[in-house]
């Protein structure tokens, strides 16, 4: 057993030596997430919403019937956190507006509802626009006895496009540092390592083994720094549909796993067709380039043309991506939490079977 | 008991009979040379004795055990070090030598001793891919004598060294056997095979073409004399040596002819005459010490490295 320890630890050395793996997989996670946070937190995360109950002189963003009850909703409004507001004139709150003191401006009277927003400023438009779908949502429902304005999903959009993106990085990061996992190996097979292993009692299994494990903590440590980076730098949380206990940290811990054990298989089926280093660097980019696309880590799915749908829906990342989603963030989702977990687990067994199918060791 | 025994061994690479039908006995504690061009099937032959590789015919046991069904126990006690060296680049030389020395049941006493006598201790804490040639080929041997085997198997060992780096290997490898050690190598170079081993098989398209101790084996090229005639731009045209005495046998290669006699004094002494006469032309000649060179051209009519 000491000789998997070594070679596990030796295995972690010299991925933690080797600067390009170290770059793909740790460091430019933690770049992406501070790109997308810089560009998709824009500042604060409350929305502030001025209200104004007397009439206005702009024309109108959108237009409500407003019921008697709706004022009551108007009053849940202001009641919720993730929302501040404030009351002033029609004038004043609109100045403040264009100055972007306010994010949107309020206007009711009895009968009608107008909202203001500045549509320059995509993360607040976006919420504003979903505060507006979750009033008409409201408005429409005839037979209701409190109002069902929900402003949960209106917090959540705030902060939702960082939200989503983040479990796409993690679940990206761990392709790369699965699908990559091919290189060493091809290198260490062209470089006649494999054999020289091959000639010492060790186990054939115990070398591959070591390796898979070393991957896995690889996979692990990523999913801690990644995600603490989140939460720390952008206030993104952890656990939502699951709660932000040590059940859903444990949750994530057991689907990086699993997902890191799919893409190493992956990546293992690479080495097995690959008969060179470059040509086995090549595979990894034919693989992972369209996924990063493809798979709805940075945009959802839904968004892809219908003939894209059917390649979406065999990528492993589409589903990795998607059961990190469950776990950490409301919303959405592409497919029951049953389904992903399925599909990866069938790639991890059709993966290993070209794997040992195709496999040379010299 | 031998260290190896081998009994027509046949080895078939796709198309190709890489090894035909070989046998040989390799005593404990000589320095056995498995000496043959590129291509003669050595490589074929040492993977199998190694566990590496399984043959298709005969017998081989290796300290005793039948390959390759012993392969595993074998393992443990012998030492191998393949043609080519591959070190995983991102470890150090003790990292390596430690990892390698976790594979064994019986662990060594002391790697730091190991690393001494190899001359690595300077070099512990240097990456393998900071090593020059030389010192790479001493980490290799390092990891061959990590659990310090009966049997230590060298796949052409000093390929690629310059001559003061293969000049120290040798010396490892002698000190190494000199504490009654076996040691298993490859070659196709003459003059390793010479100055290192006890004993030779001398291998030709994966067959054994003659074997012996190396002493004895040139010995019996000595019995005829060689003498090599050099041309002088003129290529020496089929059937000039009928006139020449003493003559057995003519080999030619390149520009020049390599003429075996069985009177040395009697064949320089024509070759001198007829030239003194303008019946011969060649621009000189000289007398050959005989050598494994000349064991393997008998053998095979051939120049070892043509």
């Amino acid at each position: 057993m000491s000789s998997f320890v070594k070679l596990l630890v030796a295995s972690l050395k010299e991925f933690g030596r080797d600067r390009t793996t170290l770059s793909f997989t740790i460091i430019l996670p933690l770049l992406l997430v501070a790109f997308f946070g810089l560009a998709l937190n824009g500042g604060s995360q409350k929305l502030t919403i001025g209200i104004s109950k007397l009439g206005w002189t702009t024309p109108p963003m959108a237009t409500f019937s407003l019921q008697e009850t709706m004022l009551a909703d108007v009053a849940g409004l202001q009641q919720n956190q993730n929302v501040h507001t404030e009351s002033g004139s029609p004038s004043t709150e609109m100045a403040r507006l264009r100055d972007g003191t306010v994010d949107a401006v309020l206007a009711y009277s009895p009968g009608h509802i107008r909202l203001y927003f500045d549509k320059s400023n995509g993360a607040t438009s976006l919420a504003i626009q979903s505060l507006d779908r979750s009033l008409t949502t409201g408005i429409g429902s005839p037979n209701r006895a409190t109002p069902p304005i929900v402003l949960d999903p209106v917090r959540g959009l705030a902060n939702s496009r960082l939200d989503f993106v983040i479990p796409g990085i993690l679940a990206t990061a761990i392709m790369w540092l699965g699908i990559f996992a091919a290189i060493p190996l091809v290198q260490q097979r062209e470089q006649q390592i494999l054999r020289r292993f091959a000639v010492t009692p060790v186990p054939r299994s115990r070398v591959v083994l070591a390796q898979v494990a070393s991957r896995l903590a690889v996979g692990l440590a990523q999913a801690v720094v990644i995600l603490a980076a989140a939460r720390l730098v952008f206030g993104v949380p952890i656990g939502a549909r699951f709660g932000s206990g040590i059940g859903s940290l444990v949750l994530v811990a057991a689907l990086v796993l699993l997902g890191a054990l799919a893409f190493v298989s992956i990546g293992y089926a690479v080495a097995a067709l690959s008969a060179t280093q470059s040509s086995a660097h090549a595979w990894a980019q034919i693989l992972t380039m369209p996924m990063l696309v493809l798979a709805g880590v940075f945009f959802p799915v839904s968004l892809m043309p219908a003939v894209l749908q059917p390649v979406v829906a065999v990528l492993p990342l589409t589903y990795l991506a998607d059961a990190l989603r469950q776990v950490t963030m409301n919303g959405q989702y592409f497919a029951p939490f049953g389904v992903d977990l399925a599909v990866l687990a069938a790639w991890i067994v059709g993966a290993l079977a070209v794997s040992v199918r195709f496999f040379r060791w010299s | 008991m031998p260290a190896i025994e081998v009994r027509d061994l046949r080895r078939r690479r796709g198309d190709v009979e890489a090894v035909r039908g070989i046998s040989f006995t390799v005593e404990t504690g000589e320095i056995f040379g498995l000496l043959g061009p590129n291509g003669a099937g050595k490589t074929s032959t040492i993977e199998v004795l190694e566990g590496l590789d399984r043959h298709d015919h005969g017998t081989v046991r290796v300290l005793g055990q039948e390959m390759p069904t012993g392969a595993a126990s074998v393992k443990e006690r012998i030492g191998v070090q393949l043609q080519t060296t591959g070190l995983p680049r991102y470890l150090t030389v003790a990292e390596t030598i430690a990892l390698f020395a976790s594979f064994y049941r019986q662990a060594p006493a002391d790697p730091d001793h190991l690393i001494a006598r190899l001359g690595l201790t300077g070099l512990k804490r240097r990456m393998n891919s900071r090593l020059s040639g030389g010192e790479r080929q001493r980490v290799a041997l390092a990891l061959a004598l990590v659990n310090d085997p009966e049997i230590l198997f060298l796949d052409e060992p000093s390929v690629g060294l310059d001559p003061h780096a293969r000049r120290e290997l040798w010396a490892i490898i002698r000190e190494w056997q000199s504490s009654g050690k076996t040691v298993f190598l490859t070659t196709h170079d003459m003059h390793e095979a010479e100055s290192l081993c006890d004993r030779v098989a001398i291998l030709d398209h994966g067959q054994i073409v003659a074997e012996g101790p190396v002493p004895a084996l040139i010995a019996s090229a000595d019995a005829e004399h060689a003498i090599w005639v050099e041309a002088d731009g003129v290529a020496l045209g089929d059937g000039f040596e009928t006139d020449v005495m003493a003559v057995s046998r003519v080999l030619r290669d390149g520009d020049g002819v390599l003429i075996y006699s069985t009177d040395a004094m009697a064949t320089m002494a024509s070759l001198l005459e007829l030239r003194g006469r303008g019946a011969l032309s060649f621009a000189s000649f000289q007398l050959r010490i005989a050598s494994l060179e000349d064991v393997f051209l008998r053998s095979t009519g051939r120049m070892i490295d043509s």
